[in-house]
């Protein structure tokens, strides 16, 4: 059993042809950018779209721990460390703006949905890529996940931040055909931006490198944080020094997480910055271009 | 004058109409009098003479005039009004009396009069009328073999005509099928000297090519492609025929060796396709205007490949609402169709709109029971409805209303719409305490209208064929000369029908709602749910939300996608029987929706998917608006869960970004592939974004130009009625 927060079909950007994504609750980074931060706490969490609510006040009424409070002058206010993710409110809420992200489900479950797109993979070079939030973090949940995928003989992708320790390293990696790792920041950055330093991710990739593994290198960047020319050399630097690497993608920074920060009760520390436009965008994709 | 004009022609019309008591003879004569009256003059642009205007009275050759022997009375009265005190009155007196005759002589009486013969009252004929179903009468849809047209030409039609009727010297059919190929040499002929009156007047020298083009094919078969195009045009003109078959095959040959000799550029093909294009534009046929290339079963794959490309970048530069140009898939296919189908679709053409052969071709062979060489010879017309070329007729004249039929059994057979009884008392909600007697309530407040559909369909070819041979069309139709026999009198091989079947997947939605939430859950009693839809969810909007969550059709979920499989083939069975007893060969649903589904909805109440009260029903074999939410491949994976031997057409309408289909081409090409190749039918593409539509509601001036798919036809969006602009918003546009 694990806790899933979401699957998306016909997926085109993560991994080759068509895929469906396994998104896996739970990571050990903290990045400020984060566009799913439904994925970071690793149990089933509430949330709730403050501007489709016509605080009617049902939500308060169902729960059992009063987590839901409506205020005098009808702004409706929720202790998210309270909460308990019972779902009560979520049935009652006539106008749809509570969700629970996270539900718990079995590798079967999770691979019944996936294999009904068995003929659009075959068709396509596609498969199933887990993700998440960072998909070893419910690591046993998703070794069931990887022997049922390779059990049913599909294309696996895994996406992670990389912070993998060695052991769980050797079991993963002969199950996953393809990884995407994420490469976020350079030198003492990396470990301010995420809360984890650099050298985990590198000695994974480098692991990687001697297995074997292809990856694809997966670089978010965000302005004024991390598009610097030292971040830039660093990720040349390793597609040169990594025969593994067979891509290196730009992840531009957009402005799609903010609502979803607000709507988990949480403040959003890039609440001002807009996404990156396109021309950025390829002005940062010349710059970790390597013949 | 020109009222005058019009009102001698339905005196002469008339008195030709009575001259003559054999109908074959009646035809032929009407017809010999009607073309070159119908014919509309030549405007300077025209690289392709043909077009036609019907008058008050005549025959209407398909569905044109509408059924049959036609009468306009309101045109009639309104001219005499106008003119009340100027006409002579003995006159006036003969043009009443013309009025009076055609009251009880025009088709239709005579078709009211036979089904009132057996029936207690007339169904409604549209969607504003009360009723579950609804019911008109026309021929329509049957495509021709116009390729045997283009490569016999009029005098291989007449020979052969000739050499049955040395057989048969008796049979009036065949001296008036002569009488049917002069009209159509007397309309080239009328055109020729057009031609060269405008050459004359214009210096222009297409008219010049025209005028000897037109003379050529009244003597010999076509030998060019201009020559080709031009019999095939004014044929279809004059027949009504509104649906122009395997134009790639017909004229295929023709295109290849004008080509390769250096007679004909690609260029100059173009323009003549556009010439024709833009007098499909200006008849205005939206729902019909069918052209198809590509396919299994032609016999010169090659040479009809490349006009099919040709065809294609007509239509991408045309950027119109017609043709509704549609290209068969197949498996092998020359992959240069295949992609360019793709582009042109990815620039906002809604065309052409592409057919799986590899799912049809074996479903066409099963439902019409007929062999895999006869079912190459499907075709899609009008919104999506089959016919085979050639060999059968088609015609869906009703329309039928589940997610009404379901309304009225929560309602013990009333609509509370307009307050009043349409149905029989199947029962009260109290007793219906298992979901199979639900179902049976359901299936039997459906059945009386589907066998009254079903006879009234039976009954408009009956009378049609006991007034008239449909000459033009049997001209062309398999068996017809072979046998001496008019289409509808036992000419035609396959007498089939279908019918239209609107808000099937609202209609499943809802069961699965009521399945789920009343009887298997116990969240609501029937009463109470039928409580919250009689009062459009006022004050039940946690309710209503429970019931948009309940499963739906369109994300791959069995529970769901079982429901929409056990209405469908319900109401495809039951259709099937009811066609089987009123004598038709075959009577079939189809699920194919002009705009019906959003107008139907408009006479609805609230119903359990969670619609609102005159919200737009679900569209052909699509999901409830905006209920597919689990990606591309689930909808498809769902739509192609349903029997494709069950119906006779069905529309698949989906969206995509112009952002995706650039940016991720090759995947949406994989995608739709594999739909094709794994059991789906069909595919409308539209590929537009959410915000150009908004962005048109709002300026519709700066949007004239967008063509948006609305079901079974294309539209500028901007024309659309608000109703429907809106459900067309709301359908779900797939992204990445």
């Amino acid at each position: 059993m694990g806790i899933v927060f979401d699957i998306q079909k016909f997926c085109v950007y993560d991994g080759p042809g068509i895929r469906t994504l396994v998104f896996l609750k739970g990571c050990m980074m903290r990045c400020p950018w984060c566009h799913n931060p439904e994925s970071l706490h690793p149990e089933p969490e509430l949330s709730c779209d403050f501007s489709k609510c016509v605080s009617c006040g049902s939500c308060a009424a169902a729960c059992p721990v009063q987590a839901h409070h409506i205020t005098e002058d009808g702004q409706h206010k929720i202790d998210f460390q309270k909460c308990i993710a019972c779902g009560k409110c979520v049935q009652e809420c006539p106008v749809g703006c509570l969700k629970i992200f996270g539900r718990e489900m079995t590798a079967r479950q999770v691979m019944d949905g996936v294999v009904k797109d068995r003929k659009y993979f075959a068709s396509s070079g596609g498969g199933v890529t887990f993700t998440g939030g960072e998909p070893t973090f419910q690591f046993p949940f998703l070794m069931e996940l990887l022997t049922a995928a390779k059990d049913e003989q599909l294309h696996v992708c895994l996406e992670t931040n990389g912070v993998i320790p060695h052991d769980r390293l050797q079991q993963l990696a002969p199950m996953a055909d393809l990884f995407l790792l994420d490469y976020k920041a350079t030198g003492e950055a990396h470990r301010s931006l995420t809360g984890i330093p650099e050298e985990r991710v590198l000695e994974t990739l480098a692991e990687l490198n001697r297995m074997g593994k292809p990856v694809i290198l997966r670089c978010p960047v965000i302005q004024g944080i991390n598009d610097n020319e030292e971040h830039f050399a660093a990720i040349r630097t390793l597609r040169k020094q990594y025969a593994c690497i067979r891509d290196a993608e730009i992840m531009a920074y957009h402005s799609s997480g903010l609502h979803k920060w607000k709507s988990l009760g949480v403040d959003y520390t890039l609440e001002k910055l807009k996404s990156a436009s396109p021309e950025m965008k390829k002005e940062w994709e010349a710059r970790i271009h390597v013949e | 004058m020109e009222l005058m004009k019009e009102l001698n022609y339905v005196l002469e019309f008339t008195q030709v109409y009575r001259s003559e008591s054999d109908k074959y003879l009646r035809e032929a004569k009407c017809l010999k009098l009607q073309t070159p009256n119908i014919l509309v003059p030549l405007v300077e642009d025209d690289l392709i003479a043909g077009r036609m205007q019907h008058h008050w009275v005549g025959f209407s050759p398909q569905y044109g005039g509408l059924y049959t022997y036609f009468f306009h009375n309101d045109k009639v009265e309104e001219a005499l009004k106008e003119l009340e005190g100027t006409l002579e009155p003995e006159y006036e007196q003969r043009v009443r009396e013309a009025y009076d005759f055609w009251q009880q002589e025009k088709t239709v009486r005579h078709l009211q009069d036979r089904y009132l013969e057996t029936e207690d009252e007339l169904m409604g004929v549209g969607f504003r009328d009360p009723g579950i179903g609804n019911a008109g009468c026309r021929l329509a849809g049957t495509t021709v073999d116009l390729d045997k047209l283009v490569r016999l030409g009029l005098p291989g039609l007449r020979e052969e005509i000739d050499s049955y009727a040395q057989k048969e010297p008796e049979n009036t059919f065949y001296p008036a099928l002569q009488m049917t190929v002069d009209t159509i040499a007397d309309a080239c002929a009328a055109y020729e000297k057009q031609a060269l009156e405008m050459l004359e007047k214009t210096g222009k020298e297409h008219f010049s090519r025209m005028a000897q083009a037109l003379h050529n094919i009244q003597a010999q078969r076509p030998q060019t492609f201009l020559e080709g195009l031009q019999l095939m045009w004014v044929y279809s003109m004059i027949s009504d025929l509104m649906n122009y078959g395997r134009m790639d095959v017909y004229l295929g040959d023709l295109y290849v060796q004008d080509r390769d000799s250096g007679r004909l550029t690609e260029e100059e093909a173009i323009d003549l396709l556009t010439s024709m294009y833009r007098h499909m534009l200006r008849v205005y046929k939206i729902h019909d205007s069918r052209v198809i290339i590509g396919g299994r079963g032609r016999r010169n794959e090659k040479n009809a490949d490349e006009l099919a490309l040709v065809i294609m970048e007509v239509s991408r530069r045309f950027k119109e609402v017609v043709p509704q140009l549609t290209m068969r898939y197949y498996h092998g296919m020359d992959e240069r169709l295949y992609d360019k189908a793709l582009k042109v679709n990815a620039e906002g053409t809604t065309f052409p709109i592409i057919y799986s052969d590899e799912t049809n071709i074996p479903a066409v062979q099963k439902v019409y029971g007929v062999t895999e060489e006869e079912a190459e010879r499907y075709l899609p017309f009008g919104c999506g409805e089959y016919v085979m070329e050639g060999l059968s007729l088609g015609t869906p004249n009703n329309g039928i209303n589940l997610l009404k039929a379901l309304e009225v059994t929560l309602h013990r057979g009333m609509d509370l719409y307009w307050n009043m009884r349409i149905g029989e008392d199947t029962g009260a909600l109290e007793e219906m305490d298992t979901f199979e007697k639900l179902w049976d309530a359901y299936s039997r407040q459906l059945e009386p209208v589907v066998r009254h559909a079903a006879l009234y369909k039976k009954l408009n070819y009956d009378v049609a064929g006991e007034q008239a041979g449909y000459l033009h069309i049997s001209l062309l139709m398999d068996d017809c000369i072979a046998r001496g026999k008019g289409i509808l009198n036992g000419g035609v091989r396959y007498e089939n029908a279908s019918s239209e079947i609107f808000g099937i997947i609202s209609a499943s939605d809802s069961f699965t709602a009521i399945r789920k939430l009343v009887y298997d859950d116990h969240v609501f009693t029937l009463p109470q749910l039928v409580k919250m839809l009689d009062c459009d969810f006022e004050g039940y909007e946690k309710e209503r939300r429970i019931l948009l969550n309940a499963p739906k059709y369109g994300n791959d979920n069995d529970y769901a996608d079982e429901m929409a499989v056990r209405v469908f083939d319900h109401i495809a069975q039951m259709t099937i029987r009811a066609g089987q007893e009123v004598g038709l060969h075959r009577y079939n649903i189809v699920s194919v929706n002009n705009s019906m589904s959003a107008e139907c909805g408009v006479y609805c109440l609230a119903s359990a998917c969670g619609r609102h009260k005159g919200a737009p029903m679900s569209n052909g074999n699509g999901a409830s608006i905006g209920a597919d939410q689990n990606g591309i491949t689930s909808l498809l994976n769902s739509m192609s869960k349903i029997d494709p031997s069950e119906h006779v057409g069905v529309i698949h309408n989906i969206r995509f970004t112009k952002e995706m289909m650039k940016n991720s081409y090759e995947k949406v090409k994989a995608v739709l592939r594999t739909f094709y190749e794994n059991g789906g039918v069909q595919t409308n593409l539209a590929v537009v974004g959410r915000e150009d539509l908004e962005n048109a509601m709002k300026t519709p001036e700066r949007y004239q130009n967008l063509i948006i798919r609305v079901g079974g036809f294309s539209a500028r969006f901007v024309e659309l009625d608000p109703v429907i602009q809106n459900e067309i918003l709301l359908r779900t546009t797939y992204e990445s």
